[in-house]
């Protein structure tokens, strides 16, 4: 059975009078949400959409979870402001509440953060059909439990998610990139390591790893006042040290854009994103660069991996250095891969939202 | 009782479990100090072990518990509980490791908040959350409070800035949130960890991420004839596309009292004064300041200044930082009110809460984070004065109303604990208390991790 609730109310009604079976949650399927459980329902979120509420001055914004992520940016950029954490899937149709869902943010997540650190609040309906709020419509809050916090990555695990609310900023006045093709991704490397150890202020530094370690190319991207654009392009050319394009207006927004809708992923049946770290990450691009196409992001704190190979085979990758992944996108989304931990919180806080395990 | 006395007696020697009357008494309270209680004992925890082995015990034994660090609590969380036990963190104040090359550091729970912004200091790297008490609160009460500061609509707040924790939860199984990455896989408990106030257990090691010093600062003050008009700069300066780091307003009877601390040179005769402070690369930060002058001269100022060098901003920021202390010295006692209202309503909220001043007959002095609507009301009074508390208290629970109204917040950083747990309800639904003791129940069902705070123990 399938139903497509267009309100809360319906929203909440369609879980509860689904009871006790297994439910998935679909948006518009942008990361290709898991396969249904056999006898389960589906619960398709496209219909609750809509913006609840946006004043530019307070620099929030409010959506239904069903709502595509480019309406929301639309409504922003009439205002001159942006969801800062850079999300995905945006041309493709994804949802609001899928980006939650995923936990996936895009390459600009690098200068100010990624979904942790932007959603403020939202709503959540539990495995009962009961309407769970936290947090609220301020930037600033220390009342209750964060539970808005633990829907991130939740990949629709924990409840349906309903409303989400997000701090936006201010879009910046104008933005670069530098493109820099290296013959080898240990000049990559080094290149990425002296933009990153340098005390500027950059809106995304990203590495497109060639299969086959063939060589790469190192993205980065500047933004803010147009008048001290071209210095700070300069000072960042020269810290790159090796020759570099600038791309400006459209066709910087044309590279972002493409990274965003994960166009280097074409073909691969799973995107896994693996949390890494400066100190470890070329020794992880190095071990999952057989298994598929890697880009590292966020100055190397991810490194995303695009591959067809079977997922035991990352697992066991990942899993024999002690890394972690997750699957975000394709039929196993959600699927954590490689080194597993005690779950003993997951599981206390999944029984108190989903006590029959209807959303597993 | 005296049989959980044993038992601990058994765990830990003498000069590390304090049950006499007069090594409780210093345990009593914390930074609220009108509620007091004394516990059955004090532990003083060196290690995981011991937390492991005393929450166990109190588990076993159905006794509650409260962790506590340098008890720095406004809102009366680290309180004891009645015939429970206090885990005291202060020695676990080890700096485990910071690693310039990733920005992060691993530390204990009892390490203060300023030290972990020290260690990262030769890297040039700092630890982003500031609360007002940063010298002496320890990053285990942070992150139970999720604790904020003055750059948290840039920056955020400390669950913005914990990667990864290991915790004990209430029944002393040890678990292991997130990592040392700013993504993690999966849902992002170590954020519902944070702020939980310790109804979820005990962080026994945080992972935070330091974050590069700017390059520049550019700090300026702008004075005003009203405070309306003070609120507005603000507005006006978000509707410029500018993201300062941080913007603090202070008024008349703030201004005075830091005047009369430290001489900071604010303009005695300003009825507010606007903190802005832009921060980033050196070129990006002179533009910035350009179009920040542009804004702030259109918006009416008696006063701009801008700090010529770190000293003189050092300065401007120490009148504002030295606020609250400096209202000590015009008032005998006062109340530290913290709300939060949406930041467009600064305008409305300032103006009731001068005519509810008014109405109760109580001072108040205003200093708050203006960039983020986080209002720090000073509601001043002399405890001598028969019914005086009384009249500051009553005016203190109208202004936490009043943010409700404007659809703000009860607190802002200083958390529920025991002071604003009757106005969590007024916040949130039946439908949403409901739901936050049934997520407190599964994880500590038998409810003695801090038992009393934020929620009412269950029935």
């Amino acid at each position: 059975m399938s139903s497509a609730p267009g309100t809360l109310d319906a929203l909440q009604h369609a879980v509860a009078a689904s009871r006790p079976g297994p439910i998935r949650i679909t948006g518009a399927g942008t990361k290709a949400a898991r396969l249904a459980p056999a006898d389960g329902d589906v619960l398709d979120l496209r219909q609750l959409t809509g913006i609840t509420s946006y004043n530019p001055a307070e620099c929030v914004l409010t959506a239904l979870a069903g709502t595509p992520v480019a309406e929301i940016e639309a409504a922003l950029a009439a205002h001159q402001q942006y969801l800062a954490f850079d999300p995905t899937h945006v041309r493709a149709g994804g949802t609001i509440g899928g980006t939650v869902a995923s936990g996936l943010s895009g390459s600009g997540r690098y200068r100010y953060g990624g979904v942790r650190d932007f959603i403020i609040g939202a709503r959540v309906v539990d495995g009962h059909g009961r309407l769970v709020t936290s947090g609220g419509q301020v930037v600033k809050n220390a009342a209750g439990f964060l539970t808005h916090h633990a829907l991130v990555g939740s990949a629709g695990r924990l409840g349906a998610i309903a409303e989400v609310t997000f701090k936006v900023f201010p879009r910046p006045e104008a933005r670069a990139t530098l493109r820099a093709d290296c013959a080898s991704i240990d000049d990559a490397f080094a290149a990425h390591e002296r933009l990153r150890a340098a005390a500027m202020d950059l809106e995304a530094l990203d590495i497109e790893v060639a299969p086959d370690l063939r060589g790469a190319t190192v993205w980065t991207r500047l933004a803010g006042a147009a008048d001290a654009l071209p210095a700070r392009l300069a000072r960042a050319q020269g810290l790159l040290g090796i020759t570099s394009q600038v791309l400006q207006h459209d066709d910087d927004a044309r590279v972002w854009s493409d990274a965003a809708e994960c166009a280097w992923t074409a073909g691969a049946a799973a995107l896994v994103k693996v949390p890494a770290a400066p100190t470890r990450v070329v020794a992880v691009t190095r071990a999952l660069t057989p298994l598929g196409t890697c880009r590292v992001q966020c100055g190397g704190a991810v490194v995303l991996l695009a591959t067809s190979q079977p997922l035991d085979a990352v697992h066991a990758t990942l899993a024999g250095q002690g890394w972690r992944g997750v699957v975000v996108c394709g039929p196993a989304h959600g699927r954590r891969l490689g080194a597993t931990e005690s779950d003993a919180f997951g599981a206390r806080v999944r029984h108190a939202l989903d006590p029959d395990q209807r959303f597993h | 009782m005296t049989d959980v006395l044993t038992a601990l007696a058994r765990l830990y020697p003498p000069d590390r479990l304090l049950t006499r009357a007069a090594s409780l008494a210093s345990y009593e309270s914390d930074g609220l100090t009108a509620f007091r209680t004394r516990p059955l004992a004090v532990v003083l925890a060196e290690s995981t072990q011991d937390v492991v082995n005393t929450v166990r015990l109190c588990h076993a034994r159905g006794v509650p518990f409260v962790a506590r660090g340098s008890g720095t609590s406004l809102s009366g969380g680290s309180v004891p509980i009645e015939d429970g036990v206090v885990i005291a963190l202060n020695r676990m104040n080890r700096i485990l490791r910071v690693d310039p090359v990733d920005r992060i550091a691993v530390v204990q729970p009892g390490v203060i908040n300023l030290d972990i912004s020290v260690a990262g200091e030769p890297h040039g790297l700092y630890y982003a959350p500031d609360p007002s008490s940063q010298s002496v609160c320890t990053i285990g009460g942070n992150v139970a409070f999720n604790s904020g500061g003055a750059h948290c609509f840039r920056h955020g707040m400390t669950a913005n800035h914990v990667l990864g924790l290991e915790v004990v939860l209430p029944d002393g199984e040890v678990v292991r949130l997130g990592g040392d990455s700013v993504e993690d896989v999966g849902p992002d408990l170590t954020g519902l960890f944070v702020g939980s106030e310790g109804l979820f257990g005990v962080a026994v090691e945080i992972t935070v991420r330091l974050i590069p010093r700017p390059e520049a600062y550019r700090t300026v003050l702008a004075s005003y004839a009203s405070l309306q008009a003070a609120g507005d700069a603000v507005t006006r300066i978000i509707a410029a596309g500018l993201l300062p780091g941080a913007m603090e307003i202070m008024d008349r009877l703030a201004i005075e009292a830091a005047e009369a601390a430290v001489h900071a040179g604010y303009p005695r005769d300003a009825a507010a004064v606007l903190l802005v402070e832009l921060e980033g690369e050196q070129a990006q930060a002179d533009a910035e300041l350009a179009r920040l002058r542009a804004v702030l001269e259109q918006s009416e100022p008696t006063d701009i200044r801008v700090a010529q060098n770190a000293d003189e901003r050092a300065l401007l920021w120490k009148g504002r930082k030295c606020a609250f202390s400096a209202v000590g010295r015009i008032s005998p006692d006062f109340i530290v009110q913290d709300g939060v209202v949406p930041r467009t309503k600064l305008g409305d909220a300032l103006v009731a809460i001068e005519q509810l001043s008014a109405q109760h007959g109580v001072r108040v002095a205003n200093v708050f984070h203006a960039g983020d609507g986080n209002l720090h009301p000073l509601i001043l009074y002399d405890g001598r004065e028969p019914g005086a508390l009384e009249r500051a208290e009553a005016l203190a629970t109208d202004i936490l109303r009043l943010c409700i109204r404007l659809g703000g917040s009860i607190t802002g950083e200083h958390g529920v604990g025991l002071e604003k747990r009757a106005f969590l309800p007024e916040m949130y639904s039946p439908e949403d208390m409901a739901f936050m003791q049934r997520l407190r129940s599964s994880v500590d069902g038998r409810a003695i991790a801090n038992r009393g705070k934020m929620l009412q123990v269950p029935a």
